[in-house]
C-alpha cells in the first residue's frame, strides 16, 4: 500500500542557487573582455586566453566545481551548470585550458601522486600550465589501444619514441598528457602507461595541421628520444588504459559541452530567423532545433541531480556526447540554410553575416561526431555497456 | 533545484512494475485483444494497490498525489501496455473532476479510488476509451465548459482501433449536463492528456527496446548473436539514446504541470515531441531487429508497436507540438 508521495523534484532554483547565479552573473558582466580576444590558434591569442584564465581563477571562477583545496568553490554539479549557463550568456572566451581543466585535473585528483597534484593542479587551474591531449596516432584512432608509441625505461627516466596526431591546442600548450606502450610484448590496452610531458622537452617536435575550417587547430607531435622522469607517470606503469578511460569519462560529461553553449546558439539562430520571413517548413525545424537545446539542458540537470545511486544511466556520458554532437550540426545546418547564398561569405566579404561565423561554426560542428570518441564508438559503448549486447 | 525522485516514488514504481509483471503480462494483453472485453481485472488489482486513487484528494479517499507522484506509474502502464483508459482516468479525469468539485466529485471520486467505479474523458472531438463501462464521462465542450455524462446517458458508437486493446468509442447523442468550468481547468486537462501519452510512450519505448535487446542476444546468424553486429547494435543504441533524452523531458513536464509553471504547455509539447521521437524510432528499430518474426501477429511486438503509434498520433501528433513550440518562440 502506498502512503507518502510528497514530490521531491523541483526545477526552480533555491535561494542559494539564485545567489550563486547572481554572483556569477555580476562578476562575468564586469570582467568578460568587451572586445573579443584573438583566436587561441595564434601566439598572441593563446597568451590572451591564458591571461583570461588567470583573471577567472583570481576572481574565484576558474574551477568552480573543484574542491576548495585546489582553488575551487566546491560548487554542486547543478551550480557548475548554472555557472556555465552564465558564462555562455556573458559570451565568455573559449576555455583554452579545457583539456587540462576538464580532463587532466579530475584525472590527477583520482590517480595522481601527491607530488603531481601539488605541482600541477594549482598551475593548471590558473592557466600557468596549459595542457594538450596527445593520444591518437596515425594508425590508432578509434582503435586507440593499438597505439605504437613506445616508452623505454632508462635509469630514472623513460625514453619516448613515436608519433601522435590531432593534438588540439598542441601548438602553444606547455604540457601534454600522453600514453605510450611500456610493455613491448603487448599490442592492446595492456602494457600502456600515462605520461605527463613538457612540450619544450628535447626531441619533441610539433607540426601544425590546417583544419577544414581554416584554423591551425591541431598539431602532429613527434617524440624522438624524449626523456620523461618516471615521476611523471600517472597511476603507475601499465595502468595507462584504466587511467585513460577515466579521463574520457570526464571528457564526455557536461563540462566539455555545457548546455548554455547551445542555448546561446539557439537564441542566435532564432534572432537570425526573425530577421527575415521564415519558410513555414523551416519554422517546424527551428522549433525542433530549439527543442533539442531544451532537452539537452534537462538531460544535464538530470545527470547533475542523479548520482550513481540515483536514476542515472551507466552510459549517460555516451548518450550526452551523441546528443550534443548531433544537435550542434542540426543547429548550424539550419542556420546556413536560412542564410542561403550569404552563408558562404567569409569575414572578408562586405555582405558577410556575423563575420561568416555561422559557416565557420557549421564546419567545426561537423568535427563533433569525430573527436572525443566517434559516434560509432559511442554507439558501441552504449550497446555493450548500456544494453549488454555481445562484443564482436 | 532537485531533479531526483524520492525513494517512495521509486518504490511505488517498483511495486507497480512487479504487479503488472504478474497480472498484466503480454498474454493478458493478447487476451484483451482477442476478447474485445474491458480489462476489469487489472483495474481491480491497481485499485487494491492504491494507485487508482493517487490523484484523488485525501478527503475523498485518495492519496492526494500530483503529477510527479504519478509519472513513474504512467511510465509503467506504458511499459506493460495497460489499456490507456486506465492511465487517462488517474492522470486526466480524476484531477479534472476534483477541480470541478461539487456533488459529482464527492460521489464518484471515492469510488474511483476504491475501484468500484471508473471515469473517463472526451477531448475536443477525440474518441473516448472504454466509454461503455465508464460510470461518468467528462467531455470538454469549448474553452470553459464541460459536459458531464453519467452512465446510460449516451449513445457510444464503437470505433474499432488497430490496437484492439484500445476500446474506442465516439459519442453520438447524450443526455449529459453542461457545467461552466474555469478555463484553467480545461486547459490543464488538455495538457495532462498530452502528458499522459508522453509518459506512457516512454515506458512503451523502453519495453520495445528491452524485447529487441533480449532477441538480439539469442538470435544467431552468420554464426553469432545478431546483437554483436554493429549494424544491429547501433540501431539499438540509437533507440536507447532517444529514450534517455526523452526521459528527463517527461519528468520535467510532470513538474511543470504539478507546479503550474507558466510555460507548462511548452514543457508538455517538449515531452510529447521527444517521446514521439523515441517511440517511433524504437518501434522501427525493434521491428527491423526482430525481422520477419516481428511482423508476425503471433509475436508480441506489434501489441506494443501499435499502442505506441496510437499515442504518438494522439492530440495532433508531432506537428501540433512543433507548431506550439514555434508559436512560443515567435518565429
Amino acid at each position: 500500500m502506498i502512503r507518502d508521495l510528497h514530490h521531491g523534484i523541483d526545477l526552480s532554483l533555491t535561494q542559494e542557487e539564485l545567489e550563486f547565479q547572481q554572483e556569477a552573473r555580476r562578476w562575468l558582466e564586469s570582467n568578460v573582455p568587451r572586445t573579443p580576444l584573438e583566436h587561441f590558434d595564434s601566439k598572441i591569442g593563446f597568451e590572451q586566453h591564458r591571461q583570461w584564465e588567470r583573471t577567472l581563477f583570481d576572481g574565484g571562477w576558474g574551477v568552480v566545481g573543484w574542491p576548495a583545496q585546489y582553488g575551487g568553490r566546491d560548487a554542486t554539479p547543478v551550480q557548475s551548470l548554472l555557472f556555465e549557463d552564465e558564462y555562455a550568456r556573458a559570451g565568455g572566451p573559449v576555455r583554452v585550458n579545457q583539456n587540462g581543466l576538464a580532463m587532466l585535473g579530475p584525472t590527477l585528483m583520482a590517480f595522481g601522486s601527491e607530488d603531481q597534484k601539488r605541482r600541477h593542479l594549482p598551475r593548471l587551474s590558473r592557466g600557468d600550465e596549459v595542457w594538450a591531449q596527445a593520444w591518437s596516432e596515425p594508425n590508432a584512432g578509434s582503435d586507440l589501444a593499438s597505439m605504437k608509441a613506445r616508452a623505454t625505461r632508462d635509469g630514472d627516466d623513460y625514453v619516448l619514441q613515436g608519433q601522435k596526431i590531432w593534438v588540439s591546442r598542441g601548438a602553444y600548450a606547455d604540457w601534454m598528457f600522453t600514453i605510450a606502450r611500456t610493455d613491448p610484448a603487448t599490442n592492446n590496452h595492456k602494457g600502456l602507461t600515462f605520461f605527463l610531458v613538457p612540450t619544450d622537452s628535447a626531441g619533441l617536435a610539433r607540426r601544425p595541421i590546417e583544419q577544414i575550417d581554416g584554423r591551425a587547430g591541431f598539431v602532429e607531435v613527434f617524440f624522438d628520444g624524449v626523456r620523461v622522469p618516471a615521476a611523471n607517470i600517472v597511476g603507475g606503469e601499465g595502468e595507462g588504459w584504466r587511467v585513460a578511460m577515466a579521463t574520457l569519462s570526464f571528457e564526455r560529461s557536461a563540462f566539455l559541452r555545457p548546455p548554455g553553449r547551445f542555448t546561446q546558439v539557439a537564441a542566435r539562430l532564432i534572432r537570425l530567423a526573425r530577421q527575415g520571413t521564415v519558410d513555414p517548413a523551416l519554422r517546424e525545424e527551428l522549433a525542433e532545433a530549439w527543442a533539442f537545446t531544451e532537452a539537452y539542458r534537462l538531460l544535464n540537470l538530470w545527470s547533475a541531480s542523479n548520482g550513481e545511486e540515483g536514476d542515472l544511466s551507466p552510459v549517460h556520458a555516451n548518450v550526452n556526447k551523441l546528443v550534443w554532437s548531433d544537435m550542434d550540426i542540426r543547429l548550424h545546418e539550419l542556420a546556413v540554410r536560412l542564410l542561403g547564398d550569404r552563408a558562404e561569405l567569409t569575414a572578408a566579404a562586405p555582405e558577410a553575416v556575423e563575420g561568416g561565423r555561422w559557416m565557420h561554426d557549421y564546419l567545426f560542428s561537423l568535427a563533433g561526431t569525430i573527436y572525443a570518441g566517434t559516434t560509432e564508438i559511442q554507439r558501441n559503448l552504449i550497446g555493450e555497456r548500456g544494453l549488454g549486447l555481445p562484443r564482436r | 533545484m532537485n531533479f531526483r525522485f524520492t525513494d517512495e516514488q521509486r518504490l511505488v514504481r517498483a511495486e507497480v512494475r512487479s504487479l503488472l509483471e504478474r497480472e498484466w503480462t503480454a498474454a493478458d494483453l493478447r487476451a484483451a485483444w482477442t476478447s474485445g472485453e474491458p480489462a476489469l481485472e487489472i483495474r481491480r488489482h491497481l485499485a487494491d494497490l492504491g494507485v487508482r486513487g493517487i490523484t484523488v484528494p485525501e478527503r475523498l479517499g485518495g492519496l492526494g498525489g500530483d503529477d510527479l507522484a504519478l509519472v513513474l506509474v504512467l511510465e509503467e502502464y506504458g511499459r506493460a501496455a495497460v489499456p490507456d483508459a486506465v492511465a487517462v482516468e488517474t492522470s486526466v479525469a480524476a484531477p479534472m473532476l476534483a477541480a470541478l468539485g461539487g456533488e459529482a466529485a464527492d460521489r464518484w471520486l471515492p469510488r474511483v479510488a476504491s475501484g468500484e467505479a471508473s471515469i473517463s474523458v472526451g477531448l475536443d472531438g477525440g474518441y473516448v476509451a472504454d466509454a461503455d463501462i465508464a460510470d461518468l464521462i467528462l467531455v470538454l465542450d469549448g474553452e470553459d465548459r464541460v459536459v458531464v455524462i453519467e452512465k446510460g446517458a449516451l449513445d457510444a458508437v464503437r470505433q474499432p482501433s488497430f490496437d484492439r486493446a484500445r476500446r474506442l468509442f465516439s459519442i453520438g447523442g447524450h443526455r449529459g449536463v453542461r457545467v461552466d468550468a474555469d478555463p484553467e481547468v480545461v486547459a490543464m486537462a488538455r495538457d495532462r492528456a498530452r502528458f499522459t501519452s508522453a509518459a506512457q510512450l516512454l515506458g512503451l519505448a523502453e519495453r520495445m527496446l528491452d524485447m529487441s535487446v533480449a532477441y538480439a542476444k539469442v538470435r544467431e546468424q552468420f554464426g553469432q548473436p545478431i546483437g554483436a553486429f554493429q549494424a544491429i547494435k547501433h540501431r539499438l543504441a540509437e533507440a536507447k539514446t532517444a529514450i534517455e533524452l526523452a526521459r528527463p523531458v517527461v519528468y520535467a513536464a510532470a513538474w511543470a504541470i504539478a507546479s503550474s509553471q507558466p510555460d507548462r504547455s511548452v514543457y508538455v509539447s517538449l515531452a510529447r515531441l521527444f517521446t514521439n521521437r523515441a517511440g517511433n524510432l524504437t518501434a522501427r528499430q525493434a521491428l527491423q531487429v526482430h525481422g520477419g518474426i516481428g511482423f508476425a501477429a503471433e509475436h508480441d511486438l506489434h501489441l506494443f508497436l501499435k499502442r505506441a503509434k496510437s499515442l504518438e498520433l494522439s492530440s495532433g501528433g508531432t506537428g501540433a507540438q512543433l507548431r506550439r513550440i514555434a508559436d512560443h518562440l515567435q518565429v
